[in-house]
């Protein structure tokens, strides 16, 4: 009977080029992926300027990233902070406190804010943060040309 | 082996139609007078740098109900009103380049109105925060406050 000589042998598929490929797939996502991705609001459409330097990737220093949504509402990793003024003086404290003094790190407020922003709400803000100790502030912006999607 | 080149091209097309790759943010950094604002949010609560500092520029932003530029003090002068905002913005960088070359100020003090939009008032900031001293050093003591009467 054909085909009886190769009863009992296993074909088995190579599954090497496939392996590969989900690995890299795997890999790709594992190193696109941002796990602070929470911390900023992906419904803020930031200003567009000119000549701004990029961010800085090595800093010294915590930060507390702010986001400032155009009706004047502030979200803290996805949440509204109703209370202003006495998040930010707990926040400033907390931050404050635990910071090591002689690692010479310092609290950078970091605002990321609807262009179409009044700045009354950011001079709020701003106000409530330097009331708690904080003085240094990165305002994140897009530079020209760029613009946001979505 | 369908069933496994099945799920790695649902993988393939699932991350291909969900990703969005960030656009790469910008900063404008800012060290605001370590003097812990003492007024209450709702007020003015920046010093201007000039009571810690040297002689300051007080670089006033004044906006149309809209949030738009309706003119601008750069200390003595007034200019802007009626004009284009991109025009106003242009005008702007040249007057402060011509009095901080000709005059010894150490720090500019930025007033903006309430009404202002913060794109508008980034714009301002990363001009004068582009500016130099006339010893040849970056412009680094900038203060922003809100204008006196909104």
């Amino acid at each position: 009977m054909s085909g009886s000589s190769h009863a009992g042998e296993k074909v088995e598929p190579n599954m090497t080029p496939i392996l590969d490929m989900v690995f890299q797939l795997i890999t790709f996502f594992m190193l696109v992926i941002s796990f602070r991705a929470s911390d900023f609001d992906k419904a803020l459409v930031l200003p567009v300027v000119g000549s701004a330097a990029p961010a800085e990737e090595e800093v010294n220093g915590e930060f507390l990233i702010l986001n400032l949504r155009a009706g004047g509402k502030l979200m803290v990793q996805g949440k509204e902070e109703p209370n202003i003024e006495g998040f930010l003086n707990f926040e400033a404290k907390k931050m404050l406190q635990n910071i090591k003094p002689d690692s010479g790190g310092e609290i950078i407020v970091v605002i990321r804010a609807d262009r179409a922003l009044r700045c009354d709400f950011l001079m709020r803000v701003i106000a409530a943060c330097r009331k708690g100790g904080l003085s240094r502030f990165d305002f994140m912006v897009l530079r020209g040309g760029e613009q946001q999607s979505g | 082996m369908a069933a496994m080149l099945d799920m790695a091209f649902q993988l393939l097309a699932f991350f291909i139609l969900t990703f969005r790759p960030s656009p790469i943010e910008s900063q404008i950094s800012l060290r605001m007078p370590d003097k812990a604002a003492t007024a209450s949010a709702g007020q003015s609560s920046d010093a201007p740098v000039s009571e810690s500092a040297g002689l300051t520029l007080t670089v006033s932003v004044h906006a149309t109900p809209a949030g738009e530029i309706a003119g601008v003090e750069v200390g003595p002068q007034t200019f802007g009103a009626g004009q284009a905002p991109t025009e106003t913005i242009n005008a702007l960088r040249a007057t402060l380049r011509e009095t901080l070359t000709n005059a010894e100020f150490e720090g500019i003090a930025l007033q903006v109105s309430d009404d202002l939009n913060y794109e508008r008032m980034m714009q301002v900031l990363d001009i004068c925060s582009h500016q130099t001293l006339p010893t040849g050093e970056p412009m680094t003591k900038i203060s922003i406050e809100r204008l006196p009467g909104g």
